[in-house]
């Protein structure tokens, strides 16, 4: 199956895993996966998201650096 | 080409004996005609007769844009007004506009440093010149254009503006060199793709540009979209205008005309001299000027000396690309520190856009100041791998630290933390302010 993983750049500050929430639940996209690998002042969020382009854009839009790696993990 | 081989490649030993006289000569002739030296050189307590060597141009004053405006218009000629055969002047953006007037052997000298400059970035007799610069009361135009005629090239007065003309004339009559500001020949190069015209098929082959504080980035950029050698020249309107320092074709810093002008390095924070080498704000004494001569202008322009023969065979002292203006400066645990060089690090650091704040923090007293770089994480930089986001933070850290000398703090932010202002963008802020 294609897996689509979306990462997203994030300041270690109050409220911003919010702001990433908030752009995905105005887009109407649920996450399916997340993971969060944090160093010190700021972390990687990485989520497997629906229709990954609209995600980005949305998170873009939102003003997040995101980061969309298409991998084909062929079965 | 060298234009004057006896000057311009003169032994180091013969050129500091030759500025000495010329030294000697300009201070006494300012102490006999100028109130205004006449008057600070008593306050200091120095005496012409005190100048032995070149070392004691330290105990003269130094003169700044402030003794310009104080002496608005005329306080500081000293020639009889009907000597007087020109008057250029500043923009006056910042208070009174500085007042330029020449004699005829200041322009006489002028241009002779502009011919010299023209043939040190490669220009001969053969060229065709299109000056860009504005005419006018700027000194750009007139003193580009003076020097052209006497190296004996074919000048198109063009001036500034009306660009589709500008490229419409440098197609038909065959420009080969340009001159203007570095901004205005990306415009021309701009105007010129959208008119369909490649301008690395047409004849131009060097550009003259100053002017403006530009960098060796948008050096490369000219270089390689418009198909020419972009030289870099520098020079005031207190001093004489454009024509004090020149780039030969190797790029490696600016000769200075040194048998017409002094330069020193200074602290700017202590005023002491600083040696060959050390960046520090320029200071300038012209040695030949009569109408409007300056001792120690403190030019404000952040920059080094390098004393070092040059591979174009001139020996005349380089001095580097303008870092900064001491405007700038941030004094950071007695160390300076200038925006511009945070500003070169990154830029030098492929991907990374200078969208940047330093952050000072100064609230527990001198020894504890700090200050963080903040660099906005835009995708062209940002990895998913940690690894990587690490790798950037500690070659970031690893860069400021070696250039700037003290240990900065990186920090990586979200693009648009940092606030975006119209023009002139805000890069320094206090910690207090936030």
């Amino acid at each position: 199956m294609r897996i689509e993983q979306i990462s997203v750049f994030i300041e270690n500050q109050p409220g911003r895993f919010v702001a990433i929430l908030e752009a995905l639940e105005k887009a109407q996209i649920n996450i399916r996966a997340l993971s969060i690998n944090e160093s010190g002042e700021f972390g990687i969020v990485r989520m497997i998201l629906p229709h990954a382009e609209k995600s980005q854009e949305s998170l873009r839009k939102a003003g997040f650096t995101t980061y969309y790696e298409m991998e084909n993990k062929g079965h | 080409m060298i234009r004057d081989p006896k000057i311009e490649q003169m032994s180091r030993g013969d050129l500091e004996k030759l500025q000495l006289d010329r030294l000697k000569t300009q201070v006494a002739y300012v102490a006999e005609k100028s109130p205004f030296y006449k008057r600070i050189f008593k306050e200091k307590g120095v005496k012409p007769g005190d100048i032995r060597s070149l070392a004691d141009i330290t105990k003269l004053p130094f003169t700044s844009k402030l003794d310009f405006r104080d002496n608005y218009p005329f306080g500081l000629l000293t020639v009889p007004m009907d000597q007087v055969v020109r008057i250029h002047s500043s923009s006056g953006t910042t208070g009174k506009p500085i007042i330029a007037p020449y004699n005829q052997k200041d322009i006489d000298t002028w241009s002779e440093v502009m011919a010299r400059s023209l043939a040190t970035a490669g220009v001969t007799k053969s060229d065709v010149l299109q000056n860009s610069y504005g005419y006018g009361l700027f000194t750009g135009g007139l003193g580009f254009h003076y020097g052209a005629e006497r190296l004996g090239a074919s000048v198109i007065p063009t001036g500034g503006g009306n660009t589709k003309r500008q490229i419409l004339l440098m197609q038909d009559l065959g420009t080969t060199v340009l001159t203007c500001t570095p901004s205005y020949a990306l415009i021309i190069n701009e105007t010129a793709m959208e008119m369909g015209i490649d301008l690395r098929e047409s004849k131009l082959r060097v550009g003259v540009f100053g002017a403006e504080p530009w960098s060796d980035q948008m050096r490369n950029d000219i270089q390689g979209k418009m198909g020419i050698s972009a030289i870099n020249i520098y020079g005031l309107t207190e001093v004489i205008g454009p024509g004090v320092s020149t780039e030969c074709p190797y790029q490696c810093g600016m000769h200075i005309a040194e048998d017409h002008f002094l330069a020193e390095i200074i602290n700017p924070e202590t005023g002491e001299p600083l040696p060959y080498g050390k960046t520090g704000e320029l200071v300038l004494t012209t040695l030949t000027k009569e109408a409007q001569p300056v001792i120690r202008f403190r030019t404000k322009d952040i920059t080094s000396l390098n004393p070092e023969p040059c591979e174009c065979g001139r020996t005349h002292v380089r001095m580097s690309r303008i870092t900064g203006r001491t405007d700038d400066m941030l004094v950071i645990k007695g160390v300076n520190v200038f925006p511009s060089q945070i500003e070169s690090i990154l830029l030098n650091i492929e991907g990374v856009e200078p969208h940047y704040l330093i952050v000072v923090d100064r609230q527990e007293g001198f020894k504890s100041d700090s200050i963080e770089v903040w660099v906005e994480v835009s995708e062209n930089i940002f990895s998913d791998e940690m690894s990587k986001m690490e790798a950037l933070e500690a070659k970031l850290k690893a860069e400021m630290d070696s250039v700037l000398s003290i240990s900065a703090k990186i920090k990586l932010v979200e693009p648009r933390t940092i606030a975006r202002t119209e023009g002139k963008a805000k890069r320094v802020v206090d910690r207090s302010e936030l």
